[in-house]
């Protein structure tokens, strides 16, 4: 779990219409960021609430690396100010659009890192990026066997043989 | 646990999803409300087999909140089948998802669903898994004792029994009250079906906001009643062909159910103002009303024009039956309305005998939004009512006139000027109109399908107009248009070629074996004259009837010598066969 620390009030200055924040990574990574930037992120949102109840200002310390940080920055910034289909992305028009074209770029990583971007998405409370992650993570996976499903995403299989041969799991879908 | 980073976040635990478009057995996305992993049923499953460290793959632990959000994106029944198996923590977010709404195909689907459900040594409660079941595939194979066995799925919250017109009233009574989340139920054609099966719905499922009683002709207001009381969630009401429902009810649904969004009363012969007032009074969110048939229903049913005419003097009304209605309305005090109905997209009001140009003025004025406007059989309807309508502006989309016997060019093609958004339009039986209607309604954008049967005013020039229509229009109804000319419909069918309905029964011209060949076989309820008449063309039937009259018309163009034209293309959609027969 993060904890909340205090900082110098030089480091984040609390003034003006594009307020700062500092986040600080599980590498021990300060990256200052503009507020609005990380409105996106609910968990962010909250934190920042509750700086405007105590009118004290703190760095926010993020249980991920600098790397999946800056990559969930890059995401955040791409849609500054725009409105998502966040609430219900299944909702968006199948197909084609900009936004799924763009988040498909964006996530062309490799398996770990996709998972690890996935939690941070989780973690931070930005839906729509968990939504785009899930999406792209049910592609991988999409029309595979069983045990290809778990070679792609490296997941052990911890059935007991009874439990693997057992009839209850044949049903008709 | 089988994740080692608990997170902040909260799964949300709403499981009845919020239903707004969509209700009674849509086919719409796939809306998993699945949002926890399952538990398993015996004490033996729960434990994992071996106390190991988790593998170090980032998926090993994913919270089950990811999880899911990863399957749901797997529609297929397949794929999440193969998640099943994949570990213990996929299986437990993966089960739900699958047994969330089984596709039944069939009374054997259904029989091998039971006997899951039934054993003794499954992993999960499967029924407790089960939120939707479409049974009308099923329909009347459908067996009391199979149905009883439902009982289990008690967080069932939509399901589906078109058809399954086998069901007694007493096991439908008896099972129902185990479905306490139910949101939607369908009993279309369920015939057996009385107040009681109501009443077990109006006492145990009280979050419902659907229900369809098309054709249960033993319910009564008794019940109904009830359920209005009960099921203050109520937005689609379908009662189509209760005939035995009062005012009251209705009445006490538009008061007690503030959501209600579509009611259909089709054929419910005793409604009277009182209660379709109660809807326009009540009922702000309706955005669709079906009414045909309610031959009861005068123009006090509806809201009144804010600025009331003079009472028309007998000598100017040029269709002097309109009186009739006049006697039958009570001593209702016209409806007032504070505020319009933003919302109703779709009034029907077929063979509403007795309404007139002031009911349709008035409706109009306050529900300026209408999208489907049925007014077929209110043939008391005149010129006037066509004006009104055409404030819809470009809101209409589906208009259907047919009877309208008074209405005549003049208001046509005022309508098609205003209501620039029409997409289908009925004018059957309208027997003033002319040629220069169709001109008008065809220069229309939108227009795909247009109905002009027995117009009969209407000659080859009414066709060669239609033909501007030719990137939209797909159906065209021309029966006892009796003018109309093979040549016309042959231009027709070259402009038209999304064309797949056209109809011209009655039309002297195309009494031909030749031309008739291509149509389709006639309603077996139909007598020898009206299978003579029959022609009606559809789907590849006008492909034929449209080569064939090519091949026809080139043939007899070769006769005629024309400087060795004999491979043109002729405007657009001309297109000339090389093996083409010459016929004599």
């Amino acid at each position: 779990m993060p904890t909340i620390v205090s900082v110098d009030d030089s480091t984040v200055p609390g003034e003006g219409s594009s307020r700062l924040l500092l986040l600080v990574s599980s590498d021990n990574k300060h990256i200052v960021v503009e507020e609005d930037i990380m409105s996106r992120s609910r968990f962010i949102s909250k934190q920042v609430e509750g700086f405007e109840a105590t009118s004290q200002r703190h760095a926010i310390l993020l249980p991920f690396s600098s790397f999946v940080l800056n990559k969930v920055i890059e995401y955040c910034s791409h849609y500054r100010g725009y409105y998502l289909l966040e609430d219900d992305p299944d909702a968006a028009p199948p197909g084609r659009s900009p936004v799924r074209e763009w988040d498909q770029e964006f996530l062309d990583v490799d398996r770990n890192m996709l998972l690890r971007i996935i939690k941070a998405a989780h973690y931070l409370e930005i839906k729509s990026l968990v939504g785009s992650c899930a999406r792209a993570i049910a592609d991988m996976i999409r029309g595979k066997t069983t045990e290809e499903m778990r070679e792609i995403l490296g997941v052990e299989n911890d059935f007991t043989p009874e439990e693997e041969h057992s009839p209850s799991s044949k049903c008709t879908g | 646990m089988f994740y080692n980073q608990p997170s902040p976040a909260q799964s949300t635990t709403s499981l009845s999803e919020n239903d707004d478009d969509e209700l009674l057995n849509q086919s719409n996305f796939y809306e998993p409300v699945v949002s926890s992993p399952a538990t398993w049923s015996s004490r033996l499953h729960a434990i994992p087999s071996t106390a190991r460290q988790p593998p170090h793959s980032p998926a090993s632990h994913l919270p089950p909140e990811i999880l899911i959000n990863i399957l749901k994106h797997l529609h297929a029944p397949r794929d999440i089948h193969s998640t099943l198996l994949v570990s213990r923590a996929w299986c437990e977010c993966s089960v739900e998802l699958l047994w969330h709404k089984p596709t039944i195909a069939d009374f054997n689907t259904l029989f091998k669903i039971m006997q899951v459900l039934s054993r003794e040594d499954r992993s999960f409660t499967y029924a407790q898994f089960i939120r939707r079941l479409n049974l009308l595939s099923v329909g009347s194979n459908m067996a009391d004792n199979v149905f009883a066995r439902l009982s289990q799925c008690t967080r069932l919250e939509r399901i589906t029994l078109v058809g399954c017109s086998a069901l007694s009233d007493d096991v439908i009574a008896r099972t129902l009250p185990f479905f306490p989340n139910l949101v939607a139920i369908d009993l279309s054609g369920v015939e057996s079906v009385t107040d009681r099966t109501v009443l077990a719905l109006a006492d145990n499922c009280h979050n419902l906001q659907g229900i369809n009683l098309l054709g249960c002709k033993k319910v009564t207001s008794v019940s109904v009643r009830a359920l209005a009381e009960n099921c203050p969630l109520l937005r689609r009401v379908k009662l189509s062909g209760l005939v035995e429902l009062t005012n009251e009810s209705v009445s006490e649904l538009a008061i007690k159910s503030s959501l209600l969004l579509e009611v259909d009363l089709n054929g419910c012969k005793k409604i009277s103002d009182q209660a379709v007032r109660d809807v326009w009074t009540h009922s702000v969110n309706m955005r669709e009303m079906r009414l045909s048939q309610c031959t009861e229903l005068t123009d006090t049913a509806f809201p009144a024009p804010p600025n009331p005419r003079e009472p028309p003097a007998s000598g100017l009304n040029p269709f002097p039956n309109s009186a009739a209605s006049k006697v039958t309305a009570l001593d209702l005090p016209p409806l007032r309305l504070p505020r319009t109905f933003e919302h109703l997209r779709m009034l029907d009001l077929t063979n509403c005998l007795n309404i007139t140009d002031d009911a349709v003025e008035g409706i109009v004025q306050f529900a300026p939004r209408i999208r489907n406007l049925v007014l077929s059989k209110c043939n008391q309807l005149t010129d006037r009512a066509v004006e009104s309508i055409c404030m819809l502006g470009k809101h209409l989309h589906y208009l259907h006139l047919g009877h309208a016997s008074a209405i005549t060019d003049r208001s046509v093609k005022t309508l098609a000027r205003a209501c620039t958004r029409l997409r289908y339009i009925d004018l059957a039986n309208c027997n003033l109109l002319t040629d220069m209607s169709v001109f008008e309604l065809a220069s229309l954008p939108k227009l795909r399908r247009i109905g002009l049967v027995r117009v009969s005013n209407l000659t080859d020039e009414a066709i060669y107009a239609l033909g501007d229509r030719h990137a939209t229009l797909e159906r065209v109804h021309l029966s006892y248009c009796d003018q109309i000319t093979v040549m016309a419909i042959h231009f027709l069918l070259q402009k038209l070629h999304k064309l797949n309905h056209l109809s011209l029964t009655g039309v002297p011209t195309f009494r031909r074996q030749e031309l008739q060949q291509f149509c389709r076989t006639p309603p077996t309820d139909f007598n020898t004259t009206q299978r003579a008449q029959f022609c009606v063309y559809s789907g590849d039937g006008v492909v034929k009837l449209r080569r064939y009259l090519m091949d026809l018309f080139n043939s007899i163009t070769e006769i005629v010598p024309t400087d060795g034209e004999d491979e043109s293309v002729d405007g657009e959609g001309f297109r000339v066969y090389d093996d083409m027969d010459v016929e004599d």
